[in-house]
């Protein structure tokens, strides 16, 4: 947490980090985000679950700043770790809807998905 | 069942506004920057966020909710009112769901211009829907219609500015 809060003050200053902080920034996120609960599923989040999104939102804005120095992001190594992570990225979008639309879950007027 | 946008259209009001669980919605705008930033002109990344239905249809839900969002902050701001603190909440509120659908519109607009997967199904939602092509569905349609020239103005910029995207996009949603 201290680390990711430090690296984002450094990447904001400008300063080029190099791969391996990205690869190590990537499969951090794949640790995070892959603990993210079911936000539908449980009850609620509780306060203490804001620490690991605030992990991720630094995590992300450094992996962000990161790739945007980079001309061009098509050689990058380790692209199985990315694509990990992606795939997570996707699901935890696919939580949101539930969560911004308060009435959806419980009239079920939205309830069913594309397949 | 009624087709997506249909469905999309008759989407209840009451949302939570913008703030949902304090935690989630301080990474929803950070996820939407990542996701297009590594998409940008990256064939195989956006094949992976495409190749899940269930992703597409989600992100234009997103996409639909922001959009409806900044658009009502928008007719309620034209009403005068002496809350210089609610106005002051409103005009954030706005200018987060602005950002959301810069950056929501971004991502599909991406997906749409390098993968068929993503082209194809959205193609076929949009065919689906125009059928009923009247009522709060119009703005919807409008909004798909108006993707090939946002994807113009996204496709000659190798730098998400966030000025020129914003004044871009807001000409754009304005005509819309």
């Amino acid at each position: 947490m201290l680390a990711s809060e430090s690296l984002l003050r450094i990447s904001e200053l400008g300063q080029a980090l190099d791969s391996d902080i990205y690869d190590a920034l990537v499969g951090s996120l794949i640790t995070e985000v892959s603990h993210i609960p079911k936000l539908g599923a449980s009850p609620s989040i509780n306060e203490d679950s804001g620490h690991d999104f605030r992990h991720i939102q630094n995590c992300l804005g450094i992996a962000v700043s990161f790739l945007s120095q980079q001309a061009t992001n098509h050689t990058m190594e380790h692209a199985g770790d990315q694509e990990t992570l992606l795939a997570l990225l996707a699901q935890y979008v696919n939580l949101w809807p539930s969560q911004l639309v308060s009435h959806e879950a419980s009239s079920g007027a939205f309830s069913s998905h594309a397949s | 069942m009624k087709p997506l946008l249909v469905r999309l259209a008759h989407m209840p009001h009451n949302f939570n506004r913008l703030h949902c669980v304090p935690g989630l919605n301080g990474t929803i705008d950070i996820t939407l920057r990542y996701l297009v930033t590594i998409s940008h002109d990256n064939i195989p990344m956006c094949d992976i966020l495409a190749s899940s239905p269930r992703f597409l249809h989600n992100l234009l839900r997103l996409f639909v909710l922001w959009y409806r969002l900044y658009f009502e902050g928008l007719e309620s701001h034209s009403v005068p009112t002496s809350k210089e603190q609610e106005d002051e909440s409103e005009d954030s509120d706005r200018s987060v769901a602005l950002e959301r659908v810069s950056l929501s519109l971004g991502l599909l607009t991406q997906l749409v211009k390098h993968s068929d997967v993503a082209k194809s199904a959205i193609g076929a939602i949009s065919e689906s829907s125009s059928r009923y092509a009247d009522g709060p569905l119009t703005c919807i349609c409008r909004a798909l219609a108006f993707l090939p020239l946002i994807r113009a103005l996204y496709g000659g910029m190798s730098v998400f500015g966030k000025d020129i995207r914003h004044i871009h996009l807001n000409k754009c949603l304005q005509q819309v």
